[in-house]
């Protein structure tokens, strides 16, 4: 008993380091690194951090914290729906787009994040940050129908598609020449059926998943489909969502498949490497572990945009995403918008992030034009400027929305999916799978719908 | 004050000062609570300035119109059936064989075998996950087994979810089982078995009517506890196939729970779901008591 009262005694009278005058709350290493590290400059020499030069200019002191990513988001959601402020709560956090939806819950009046409109009207960012990039972090207002941007994009990531040149090659197939889905699906047969011819039966043309919906959720953005749009309306029955599943099921599934799962984490990049699968849908901030991964790949694999369903559709689609925002408890929020803009948005913010060696193209598209996003890359074959092709798809990403229901929504969609591709594994054709498949995808709309009905609070 | 008021006031106050730190955690972290969460699961909460009260809203919309609690429900009840029978046998047949004087070094399989457990479920989920990825050791050895490059699909086809995820909680929960069993197994009285054998009873007889009565309590608490862990299950299918898994098929009723929680962050909601949850809990713990009543009543 005695013990115990003398170290709680100890734990509560020892010295607390003050806290900074602003907190951050990261959930990625390498942007915390980023921040943190001291950058080269062209000369070779080292210039402070961003850390210290916002310090050198304003005299606040920051502190970033790197906070697991589900303990970031249950930390926050606590936080946010306790209506806490103090020092525990951070000022800035930066939020992934997966994550983002359950935090726009809430009334606009009652989201945990500040509301940002003013501060990017003021500063001229409204206009110098992509447009399409402000939708996932963003929410109608019921009452006045107006769009309040809670987060500022810290990327784009378009996504393109990586492939075995070599192994095309060897089967005289020239991927580059599919323009359409279905023009790729023909050429990725025949690329199966010469190496099958081969030896290697068990080779697959590209890694695409039966486990998550990432990839046909891409191809429906592509074909400028969100599942639930900024209106809560559901377009799970919309004729496109159908087509686009089918398509998909078809190509993981059944005679016809053309896909091996994607193995998990940076798994992948070994059947990459092995020929295993030979093509892999590829955002820019996954290019680099390409790089890293598959050192012996050098010269042999090259990089082509996606191909569309219809001429109408974006030839790139969008994976992944981080906003950083505002806490609405934050007591000085020009300070942290201050910091905000240091540290995502001026030229020293990327210039460290190009120093980094960043793959990632920022949300500021008259930063693209950086030379560094367009010099000879000696991984892909011939010198493909792969920065080049990112930076031409970047303008044409599509529109990504994200709610509190969003992810629900795509979790149904992958049990309709499973339900398709069972259907096709046992025998089905696909003719037949168009009707059950309509019935599902309604019976999936149905659901998600009274749960946002169940859920909704606004008027 | 004299000292006989003291002693006095000493003798009454002092029970209660005793008690008051189990007390005054219990009332904190564990009453409170739960207390706080049986309001929530009768309210939508949104943030701060939204709280509203539903009724029984949140259970009707849960067990009329949730069909993806319907699929966890159904996740967890095969699962739980399919580790029960599974995890039972394994266990007794485990603490038989480590129970006989014939195996040497009997002290080191069993620890070894119980040592699973100690690491957890978020342990055994990395492990696993590792084990069963398509490149992985499990992949490698049928491969080499059979010759050519095998894939088999542990974690991304959703017939394989469950086998996988049962063999992951078998790894963690046999040995753990196998403890009890010996604990049981030791108890019962030696001398029976001897005097069976005298009378020319077999391995089977003697097992059937010597030791199954012998350890049918433990039996039953194996069978409950395996059954509540079962229902509770979240961090091993949640490390292992990070998240539902493919077609939602690793979906646990806690799993759903956490999503509704944190990922749709609906906290009243979340709470109906526990509360569900724990009636459930309440249904097999009784049923239990059912079970033993009625054998009691029919003198078996």
């Amino acid at each position: 008993m005695l013990a115990a009262a003398a170290s709680g005694i100890a734990v509560w009278r020892r010295p607390v380091a003050p806290r900074a005058d602003l907190v951050l709350w990261s959930f990625a290493e390498t942007h915390v690194a980023t921040l943190r590290n001291s950058p080269r400059d062209s000369h070779g020499s080292r210039a402070p951090s961003l850390l210290k030069q916002f310090q050198m200019r304003t005299g606040l002191t920051t502190n970033v914290s790197l906070v697991g990513q589900t303990g970031e988001n249950i930390r926050l959601a606590s936080a946010f729906m306790s209506g806490s402020s103090g020092p525990s709560i951070p000022d800035l956090c930066e939020i992934e787009i997966n994550s983002v939806g359950e935090f726009l819950r809430p009334p606009v009046d009652d989201i945990g994040l500040l509301p940002l409109d003013d501060f990017l009207r003021k500063s001229g960012w409204e206009d110098r940050i992509i447009a399409s990039r402000f939708a996932p972090w963003s929410k109608i207002d019921a009452r006045t129908g107006a769009r309040i941007i809670y987060g500022i994009p810290e990327d784009v990531h378009p996504v393109t598609i990586a492939y075995r040149k070599d192994l095309f090659d060897d089967a005289g197939i020239d991927l580059r020449q599919a323009g359409t889905w279905s023009g790729f699906w023909d050429l990725c047969l025949e690329f199966q059926n010469y190496w099958a011819k081969h030896g290697r039966p068990d080779r697959r043309a590209i890694a695409l998943s039966t486990n998550s919906s990432d990839e046909i959720v891409e191809m429906l953005l592509q074909r400028h489909i969100n599942l639930i749009d900024s209106s809560d309306r559901l377009h799970f029955t919309d004729p496109k969502v159908l087509e686009t599943l089918v398509f998909y099921a078809q190509l993981i599934a059944g005679p016809r498949a053309i896909a091996a799962d994607p193995s998990p984490g940076v798994e992948w990049t070994e059947d990459f490497d092995r020929g295993n699968v030979c093509a892999v849908c590829t955002p820019d901030w996954k290019a680099d572990y390409l790089r890293e991964f598959t050192p012996d790949l050098a010269g042999k694999v090259a990089m082509m945009p996606l191909p569309r369903f219809e001429p109408g559709d974006a030839p790139t689609s969008t994976l992944g995403g981080t906003m950083i925002g505002i806490c609405r408890s934050c007591p000085h929020p020009d300070q942290a918008w201050e910091l905000l803009e240091f540290l995502f948005l001026s030229p020293q913010s990327h210039r460290a992030a190009v120093a980094a060696g960043d793959d990632v193209l920022p949300a500021v598209p008259e930063y693209w034009s950086d030379p560094a996003y367009h010099l000879p890359d000696g991984f892909f074959a011939g010198g493909q400027s792969i920065g080049d092709l990112y930076v031409s798809l970047a303008p044409r990403i599509p529109e990504r929305l994200m709610t509190p229901y969003t992810y629900q929504a795509e979790l149904a969609l992958g049990v309709v999916l499973h339900r398709a591709m069972e259907y096709l594994a046992a025998g089905g054709n696909v003719d037949g799978l168009r009707g059950p498949c309509a019935v599902w995808l309604a019976e999936a709309q149905d659901d998600i719908r009274r749960r946002i009905d169940f859920g909704n609070i606004e008027p | 004050m004299n000292r006989d008021r003291w002693w006095k006031l000493q003798a009454r106050a002092a029970p209660y000062l005793f008690v008051s730190p189990f007390l005054i955690i219990f009332c904190v972290f564990l009453l409170y609570p739960l207390a706080r969460s049986f309001c929530l699961s009768f309210q939508r909460t949104v943030g701060p300035g939204h709280v509203i009260f539903v009724g029984l809203g949140n259970y009707r919309f849960l067990l009329g119109h949730d069909l993806l609690f319907g699929l966890a429900v159904l996740n967890t009840a095969v699962f739980t059936a399919a580790f029960l029978c599974f995890q039972i046998p394994l266990s007794l047949g485990l603490a038989l064989l480590l129970n006989s004087r014939r195996i040497r070094l009997r002290s080191l399989f069993r620890f070894s075998f119980f040592s699973s457990y100690l690491v957890g479920q978020v342990f055994a989920g990395v492990i696993f996950f590792q084990l069963f990825s398509p490149n992985g050791l499990v992949n490698h050895i049928l491969g080499a087994i059979l010759g050519r490059r095998i894939i088999v699909p542990w974690l991304s086809s959703p017939a394989m979810v469950l086998p996988s995820v049962l063999i992951a909680s078998l790894w963690l929960a046999t040995g753990y089982g196998m403890i009890y069993f010996l604990a049981a197994l030791q108890a019962i009285d030696h001398e029976l078995y001897e005097a069976a054998q005298v009378d020319g009873a077999g391995r089977w007889s003697r097992f059937f009517h010597i030791t199954v009565p012998g350890i049918r309590h433990m039996l039953m608490y194996m069978l409950l506890i395996g059954a509540i862990g079962g229902f509770q299950l979240f961090e091993l299918p949640f490390v292992l196939l990070q998240g539902p898994g493919p077609g939602g098929r690793g979906m646990t009723i806690v799993m759903y729970l956490f999503i509704m929680g944190f990922n749709a962050g609906d906290l009243g909601y979340a709470s109906a779901i526990g509360w569900i949850l724990v009636t459930m809990l309440v249904v097999i713990f009784l049923a239990r008591f059912r079970f033993f009543r009625f054998r009691r009543e029919i003198g078996v």
